[in-house]
């Protein structure tokens, strides 16, 4: 893989959807080299003379959905209303470029925090209920949003008037390190691609790394994850993120024989006939076993309910920021829980055992 | 007579069916033996039993207070629903799901929110029927404070977060498997008060039905028979929609269906046949729910009116001809 060899120069999207604005520039790189995107499949990043184009590709067949062209700005105003890319700003020291975040709600950074409390970073609510007004007076060059929806509402009116906006699917990734990845567009957003190459090399090594510790476990801890809304158990599909991070942490996941990505909808007695002896439960949405309870009070019955259950729940803001760009800490904490015979020396990082 | 023999057969083929096969001999083991670390008996006992109770307590329940609105306010359309009750519910549930107001989402939990909006609402409905002469005002308030929290629960929904927003709908969607089995007892103790209760208010409301005035003239007081129609209401209805949710339909359509049946303004046969067919009814829909979760998941808010709304319009229709 080769580096960008970029002075400090900051780049900018300002085009999308196969459509090409003219901008202002200030334009001192030489080159634009390839970005290798090794494990993420649902973005490129394919150079041409004065940018990049960032396509975004369809998780089903591959093809393109999207195409922003990325040229360079000296100083970009970002909003980012996905707290994954959040984590990664915050990960290659990129928060002075935010101007805008969903909300503090969702905000774990202390600097983000700060500036939102000093006004210097605005508060523009979910990305379905925002103010286009408000948006367009931030002055900001580019919308980052999850983009769970259907496109980013006015985005055409938003483009109109120079203001770009590019979903964020890390969250249709079914490879952790395909999460992680999109740390690479935030390096060539930032003009920082060279510390986010090297920061995502470490992610790889230190992942691959602690699965070959897994390799040497003589057995697989039985495991079930997901949660209750209303009376649908959601469970991640074997083919899913957090099917394969399970997979990599050495469990023995319930619904790992499951096609697809896609959650699984479960009922709840088929919930209780599949699980009443599973040994882990993660990854319940509440963090007390009372809240476990009034999600449904069968649920006591599941052997894990005693001692196995672990959660994120108690620090949603810090998994949410940061838990994309972290993989190998998820999968610390994974090995951690799920293989105690390893005795891996360092405190939970995202869980915390469920009492 | 015929629904009063169809309804343990329902019950029945309520018990037997669902994804997991649980025989007979699986029920009568889950309490002469239970087992805590077999499914099946933990399937028997903590799901279906409790399922089976909630689906008759909410279908006689909702009926039975369905039948005394429209017998009190002499409208048709009037339901378990006009008084707000369920608003007081609705709203508590969203306050604890979807603000961080301490008190509301701390571990009380959604049943127990439910249980004290329905309460708080019950108690303020009493009040302003206190205050009001004519049945028609108090319809208008129950109507005025359903749309007031509606709008305030329509503005607390713009402002959450897509997780939020899901628990709630789900929760509007009503669910018949929130209870536990050790909770059955006060649950089954409270609607035979409340059942008992409307059995109580037979004569009046039969007078009622000539209309206020011709029942003042039979000596019904008129006062007395609101405030206790509106004490079962709020009992009623809160402890179904604590439990269940807010589950629409049953307690409009039913009543309607039952006179349309019946052709009698008896409320002793209203009353009994209403608990019966909506009991029917809703344990008709589970069944469905039951037999298609393989397949899709749903709620049983939806079913009630998917099922429900052309079986009112055929028997109208049938009545008309």
């Amino acid at each position: 893989m080769r580096f960008l060899a970029l002075t400090p120069l900051f780049l900018l999207l300002f085009s999308c959807s196969n459509k090409v604005d003219s901008i202002e520039s200030a334009s001192e790189i030489n080159s634009f080299d390839d970005i290798s995107i090794d494990y993420a499949v649902n973005f490129d990043l394919i150079p041409t003379d004065d940018g990049y184009n960032l396509l975004i590709l369809s998780p089903e067949n591959g093809e393109i959905e999207q195409s922003h062209f990325i040229k360079t700005l000296t100083k970009p105003k970002l909003i980012s209303l996905t707290s994954t890319f959040n984590g990664m700003l915050c990960a290659i020291n990129s928060q002075n470029y935010l101007s805008g975040v969903s909300s503090e709600k969702y905000v774990y950074d202390s600097l983000i925090l700060q500036k939102i409390a000093s006004k210097e970073i605005q508060v523009f609510g979910d990305e379905s209920n925002h103010s286009l007004e408000k948006i367009i007076a931030n002055q900001s060059n580019i919308v980052f949003y999850n983009g769970f929806g259907d496109g980013f509402p006015n985005e055409k009116k938003l483009n109109q008037l120079g203001v770009s906006t590019i979903p964020i699917y890390d969250w249709r990734e079914n490879h952790p390190l395909g999460k992680a990845e999109w740390i690479k567009l935030a390096g060539v957003i930032t003009g920082k691609i060279d510390e986010a190459n090297k920061l995502f090399q470490s992610i790889v090594l230190e992942y691959n790394r602690l699965q070959t510790i897994v390799d040497s476990v003589s057995s697989n801890p039985t495991v079930t994850a997901g949660s209750f809304y209303g009376d649908v158990w959601y469970a991640p599909g074997g083919e899913s993120y957090f099917a394969t991070l399970l997979k990599d942490a050495g469990a023995n996941y319930q619904y790992k024989e499951s096609k697809g990505t896609a959650s699984l909808e479960l009922s709840l007695e088929q919930v209780l006939d599949d699980n009443i002896k599973i040994e882990y439960w993660i990854n319940p949405t509440v963090d007390t076993k009372i809240k476990v309870l009034q999600m449904n009070p069968q649920l006591k019955h599941l052997s894990a309910f005693e001692n196995g259950m672990f959660c994120y729940s108690g620090q949603m803001t810090k998994f949410w920021e940061q838990s994309a760009i972290m993989p190998h800490l998820l999968l610390h904490d994974l090995i951690q829980v799920l293989h105690p015979e390893l005795s891996l020396k360092r405190e939970l990082y995202f869980y915390k055992n469920i009492q | 007579m015929v629904l009063a023999l169809l309804l343990p057969l329902f019950c029945l083929l309520h018990l037997y069916v669902g994804q997991i096969p649980i025989s007979f001999s699986d029920y009568w083991s889950s309490f002469s033996n239970f087992d805590a670390t077999s499914s099946n008996h933990i399937i028997a006992r903590e799901i279906r039993i409790p399922r089976l109770f909630m689906a008759l307590i909410a279908g006689a329940g909702l009926s039975i207070v369905g039948l005394l609105m429209q017998t009190l306010f002499n409208n048709p359309l009037a339901g378990p629903y006009v008084l707000g009750i369920n608003s007081g519910s609705s709203l508590f549930v969203a306050l604890s799901i979807m603000t961080g107001i301490p008190f509301f989402a701390s571990e009380l939990g959604l049943i127990t929110n439910a249980l004290l909006g329905a309460f708080l609402f019950g108690l303020l409905i009493l009040f302003f029927s206190r205050l009001v002469k004519t049945q028609i005002s108090l319809l208008l308030i129950g109507l005025m404070l359903g749309s007031f929290i509606s709008a305030f629960v329509a503005f607390l929904q713009s402002a959450s977060n897509a997780q939020e927003l899901k628990v709630f709908t789900l929760w509007a969607l009503g669910s018949l498997q929130k209870v536990e089995f050790s909770q059955l007892p006060i649950i089954i103790g409270i609607t035979i008060v409340g059942i008992l209760g409307a059995f109580l208010l037979v004569k009046p409301l039969n007078a009622l039905v000539l209309g206020e005035n011709e029942s003042k003239l039979l000596g019904v007081n008129i006062k007395t028979t609101r405030l206790w129609i509106i004490v079962i209401t709020a009992i009623l209805t809160g402890l179904v929609t604590a439990f269940c949710g807010p589950i629409a339909f049953v307690g409009l359509a039913v009543p309607n269906l039952v006179r349309i049946l019946f052709r009698t303004q008896q409320h002793f046969i209203l009353i009994s046949a209403s608990a019966l067919l909506g009991a029917i009814f809703i344990l008709l829909c589970d069944v469905i729910i039951q037999l298609t979760e393989p397949f899709f998941m749903l709620p049983i808010n939806v079913l009630t009116s998917i099922i429900g709304a052309p079986m009112v319009i055929f028997f109208i229709l049938n009545r008309l001809r």
